[in-house]
């Protein structure tokens, strides 16, 4: 990827605030002429932790806004202690918020789960209160991804297919393409996810990386996500996945973008979210980064693409 | 896991740093009897840690690949909090006075060829060091968990092991540090927070002496403790108060039999929460009324903080449940240097608790010392809260009435004026030692309000609640007085669901064998688990407090249909269901008898509801098993045939049901005699209705209300009534049966023979004597005649009424 510009785009508030130690989880929507961004905050000082989900305006993808406090909390202290990736799409009557929230065999959960939440203008949420989807894998994290096209929203996310048999107590036999797919949902709301299809991660060499899947203009879709340790010779970069239905996915090595960790400024374990944008001349992308000491921090980088 | 390491920077340079940034700046805000100790300067590290992890894949194959198809589980939690006193003296050098350490370390891991499991945790004063990491072996040791490893197959495979010690606090360099003196990091699954504060303490002291507000407290809605904490020395400081969520209560509901409706903020004054408290919420919250004003910045239901720095704050508790049990953590936050312009402050560092002079972690509210979820103000409640083993009256052995410890601590919403006005509904705690039965007495109409007509409206839903005073006084005063139970009226809201019994017996006829109604109806403890009535048991803080469903009684006059007898215990299942009160839907009484009769009924029938059959008959399996009984025409054909009256089979004869009885020509019936009947013309005998059989249902204690008293003929002692025949009888000798007239003068009739006798029934008015379930089997007055005059002898079967009173609807499952 050829680095036309990268900043700091939202890092995390002051100390005391609701999302001191943690920005991350970036959504991007492109509207009115400008950008919103919706973002997951966390605060975290003593054994006070907690996460919110934020929001930040941008007239040009590189400066943001930040809002003074969240737009959702989740009501239950659990979920805001394991709120853990966000998705967000805009639908025909308004948004949709999908958040993952971790599994915690201490609490009983051992599943993590997706639930979501509506909004008229992305700003006032409500909660839709059941559970949209329960992960098969147990102790794993979900990160959804999601958009709307043709009348309905399509939502992806890495999970297994390979649930342990509740009689026998075994896994089924592993599938020669391992047991993790990158697995394609559609729903008319939202709320209620039909399995569209899925796609081996294994086939596509991606693991349970956070995924950004964006529309092509030309009808299929694109999926990106940030390599920290590809394999082979290939250098740290953006991955590109095609799909002409979102359900059947090809790698595209040719189309790969390198962007050494280096310079989104990355010193923490691997584990870096995405959202991405094409604009005029280029693709805008931006990254959740994270420090040596875990916070987390939004940057923004622009790859200048032959138009 | 982290483990002790070295700081990266020598400590007296440390020291030297800390004590420019922060204690300058502590010195310019310090009151004058601040801590001083000459020149040296006290800076206490505070730090949290937290590190959990949970995951589920597959076993590892030989090549050490997750790739089997066993499952291989891990999980860990770890938590440890800790305190260094820092003391830097005048010539720059420092030591570590004071260092306090607390942790727990919970893991297992595993497949199908092994499990390992750790647990440990304390906490430990590792006293004074010239290092802040110096710790003795034995300090080492007394941290190492305690850890088990279990081979379960030979194979191996290559797992790393559990966390079997926490990890020692790392103290970073200053340079570390932000401006407000905090220090975080996260890696992987483990969580580090440390901040600095001045060396003060805050302490919450809680007396509990007898007498005291504290060791007084019951909680009930709107009632609050209050608690005050204070900074040692005084030293400004903001303070914070938090509800514990994972150790407070949130039963839903605020009794055991009422849900969290506007009758509630009526009933308490509390109606300015109306809009915020749900059945959901923590039973302790911080009341906004009681912190209003610019003393305070948060307020919260969970969490109040004051506004300024003060060296004490006092904050109410207010309970919202009769149950309510929590604990409340109390936090102080002082300036580690001076605000900084971004507001910046350091963590919250908690409060030293005591609690009777006991260092305790948080406040328990109410005052529960023995730690068994109930108040320790009240006697009543010691011991384990799960436990049902009421024992008086003994009944048939089964301990309990169906209700924990806890519910009946808790308590129950009661009909108070009345029911129609539901402000005047009572709260009683009921005893753990003594059995109780909730009964719903309904006056009718008896007619259920589903809602779908817009005429029912709430008034109108009220004026249905009413209870009938009469069947109360009767189950109340005399059915509670015979069985020696504590019987409790309540309205129909008290009890989960009675409209759905009430709908259903205005379609129950007498041919129908039981009312199959819902078995979450008639629930008096249905709150505790939520809507979804959950069959138990439920536990709070590792310990039981609702082992099952426990049913109330439903009864009522019987004034729809046609009268079928004096009373009815109609059973919720087929067959011959008897036990505690959920085995009976509904129980019924006739109007128009007399109000003796209405009376012996009620308390007849209300036996049945507490599992007790007739003298005639036994209890088997939750089922009555039928004695001989007493001879009738719906009985005479199997009696005839020698079948069991449980069976299925059909008698042989007749096509038609039997109108009645004739006993054959003996003392007592001569032609002439009433009843007189003819059979082809003959004299053969008196017609009669009943024959009293010994040991049967007229026998044993006759001022037991489950006797009968329908005397009419009877066996005398050694006399066996014994069928003869069967055939169609006239009251006329010339008279000839026409089967198209209505049957006032020929019968179809069963003869039975043998030397009966006539009994003159001296009934006398039960409101006067006042009956009582028998404790003996032995017959008395007329059934203690001797020779011939002893109407029915002593009862038929081995145990009298009153050890066969069970309201334990767990019964089944807790053993006696």
């Amino acid at each position: 990827m050829k680095t036309r510009s990268l900043a700091p785009a939202v890092g995390p508030g002051p100390l005391g605030s609701w999302d001191d130690f943690k920005a991350g989880s970036p959504v991007v929507l492109e509207e009115d002429g400008g950008y919103r961004l919706w973002y997951r905050g966390c605060h975290f000082l003593g054994a006070d932790y907690g996460c919110g989900v934020g929001q930040a305006t941008s007239k040009d993808g590189v400066a943001w806004q930040k809002g003074e406090a969240p737009v959702f909390v989740p009501a239950d202290p659990f979920e805001r202690e394991h709120l853990d990736a966000i998705a967000v799409a805009r639908g025909k009557d308004g948004y949709v918020l999908w958040y993952s929230v971790s599994s915690a065999a201490q609490a009983g959960r051992h599943r993590a789960t997706i639930r979501a939440a509506r909004s008229k203008d992305g700003r006032s949420w409500v909660p839709a209160g059941a559970v949209v989807y329960e992960a098969v894998s147990q102790g794993w994290p979900l990160r959804p991804v999601a958009l709307w096209r043709d009348g309905r929203y399509h939502l992806w996310l890495v999970d297994s297919r390979s649930a342990i048999d509740p009689k026998t107590r075994l896994f089924p036999e592993m599938p020669s393409d391992g047991d993790d797919a990158l697995l394609h949902f559609v729903s008319e709301d939202g709320m209620k996810l039909t399995p569209a299809g899925s796609t081996p991660t294994r086939a596509v060499g991606m693991g349970r990386e956070a995924l950004w899947v964006g529309p092509e203009p030309s009808g299929g879709f694109r999926a990106l996500f940030y390599e920290q340790t590809p394999s082979g010779s290939a250098r740290p970069g953006v991955a590109v996945l095609r799909s002409a239905d979102g359900s059947n996915w090809e790698r595209a090595p040719a189309e790969a973008m390198p962007l050494p960790v280096s310079d989104l400024n990355h010193s923490g374990p691997p584990g870096i979210s995405l959202s991405a944008l094409p604009a005029k001349a280029g693709l805008f992308a931006w990254f959740g980064v994270r420090s040596r000491r875990g916070s987390e921090a939004i940057r923004v980088a622009f790859r200048k693409e032959a138009t | 896991m982290r483990l002790l390491r070295p700081s990266p920077r020598p400590s007296r340079v440390a020291a030297a740093w800390i004590g420019f940034v922060c204690l300058a700046r502590i010195g310019a805000a310090q009151p004058a009897d601040a801590p001083s100790r000459g020149d040296a300067h006290r800076l206490v590290w505070h730090g949290h840690i937290e590190d959990s992890d949970f995951y589920v894949t597959r076993a590892k194959s030989a090549g050490d690949v997750n790739r089997l198809p066993q499952p291989f589980s891990h999980e860990h939690s770890i938590k440890v909090d800790f305190e260094y006193v820092q003391e830097t003296a005048p010539d720059g050098s420092v030591s570590w006075p004071r260092r306090r350490i607390s942790w727990s370390i919970e893991g297992t891991q595993g497949d199908d060829t092994f499990t390992e499991s750790c647990h440990g945790g304390g906490s430990l004063d590792l006293g004074s060091s010239r290092k802040d990491q110096d710790l003795t072996a034995e300090q080492r040791q007394a941290m190492q968990a305690s850890c088990e490893f279990k081979k379960l197959a030979t194979a191996f495979r290559p797992y790393g092991h559990l966390p079997s010690r926490p990890p020692l606090p790392r103290l970073p360099g200053l340079s570390e540090f932000d401006e407000s003196c905090a220090y975080r990091e996260e890696h992987g699954t483990e969580r580090t927070s440390i901040w600095l504060t001045p060396d003060v303490e805050a302490v919450v002291e809680m007396d509990t002496k007898p007498g005291t507000a504290y060791a007084r407290f019951v909680p009930e809605p709107g009632k609050f403790v209050e608690l005050t904490v204070k900074t040692v020395p005084p030293f400004p400081a903001r303070f914070r108060f938090v509800i514990d969520r994972d150790h407070t209560s949130a039963f839903p509901g605020y009794a055991g039999n009422a849900w969290i409706d506007k009758w509630f903020f009526k009933r308490y004054h509390l109606e300015h929460l109306a809009d915020e408290y749900k059945d959901s919420s923590p039973d302790l919250i911080f009341d906004k009324l009681n912190f209003q004003g610019r003393g305070w910045s948060t307020v919260t239901q969970e969490v109040v903080e004051t506004s300024e720095p003060l060296s004490s704050a006092t904050a109410r508790v207010s309970a919202m449940d009769y149950g309510a049990i929590g604990k409340v953590r109390v936090y102080f936050q002082c300036q580690c240097g001076a605000r900084s312009s971004s507001g910046g402050q350091t963590a919250w560092t908690p409060a030293r608790i005591v609690v009777g002079g006991n260092a305790r972690e948080a406040v328990s509210i109410p005052l529960d010392e023995d730690n068994n979820l109930m108040a320790d103000a009240l006697e009543d409640y010691k011991g384990d809260p799960g436990r049902d083993d009421d024992d008086t009256p003994a009944g048939d052995g089964t301990r309990g009435d169906g209700l924990t410890a806890f519910e009946e601590y808790r308590g129950f919403l009661v009909e108070g004026f009345a029911c129609q006005d539901p402000m005047s509904d009572e709260h009683i705690r009921t005893t753990p030692r003594h059995k109780h039965l909730f009964v719903y007495a309904s006056a009718g109409p008896m007619e259920p309000n589903d809602h779908s007509d817009p005429d029912w409206t709430e008034a109108w839903d009220l004026w249905n609640e009413r209870t009938d005073t009469d069947l109360e006084q009767y189950v109340e005063d005399f059915f509670a007085w015979g069985a020696d139970l504590s019987v409790i009226p309540v309205c129909k809201r008290h009890l989960q669901d009675v409209d759905t019994v009430i709908a259903k017996v205005q379609h129950w006829t007498a041919s129908d064998e039981y009312l199959p109604v819902p078995p979450e109806s008639r629930v008096v403890n249905f709150t505790i688990g939520g809507r979804e009535l959950w069959a138990g048991p439920i536990q709070f803080e590792g310990q039981t407090v609702h082992r099952g469903p426990q049913h109330g009684v439903v009864i009522g006059y019987d004034n729809l249909k046609p009268r079928i007898a004096h009373g009815l215990a109609i059973p919720t299942e087929p067959g011959t269901s008897m036990g505690s009160p959920k085995r009976t839907a509904i129980v019924l009484i006739a109007r128009d008898f007399s109000r003796s009769v209405e009376l012996l009924a009620t308390i007849h029938e209300m036996g049945h509801a507490v599992g007790i059959p007739h003298h005639s008959d036994s209890r088997k399996d939750w089922k009555a098993v039928a004695g001989a009984l007493d001879v009738t025409p719906g009985l005479s054909p199997l009696q005839a045939a020698g079948l069991p009256l449980s069976s299925q089979e059909n008698a042989p004869g007749p096509s038609e049901k039997l109108d009645a009885l004739v006993i054959e020509p003996c003392g007592i019936c001569r032609e002439g005699d009433p009843g007189t009947v003819y059979r082809k013309g003959r004299f053969a005998g008196c017609r009669v209705g009943w024959i009293v059989r010994r040991g049967q249902q007229e026998s044993g204690d006759t001022g037991c209300p489950m006797a009968y008293f329908f005397a009419d003929v009877y066996e005398p002692p050694g006399v066996r009534a014994t069928w003869r025949w069967r055939d169609v009888v006239t009251d006329a000798p010339n008279l000839r049966p026409d089967p198209s007239s209505q049957r006032e003068h020929w019968w179809n009739v069963d003869a039975w023979g043998g030397e009966l006798l006539r009994w003159e029934s001296e009934f006398t008015d039960v409101m006067n004597y006042q009956a009582r379930f028998c404790s003996s089997t032995a017959g008395t007055h007329e059934n203690a005649g001797t020779g011939e005059r002893n109407l029915a002898g002593d009862a038929g079967r081995s145990e009298p009424c009153r050890n066969f009173i069970v309201v334990n609807d767990n019964a089944e499952t807790d053993p006696k």
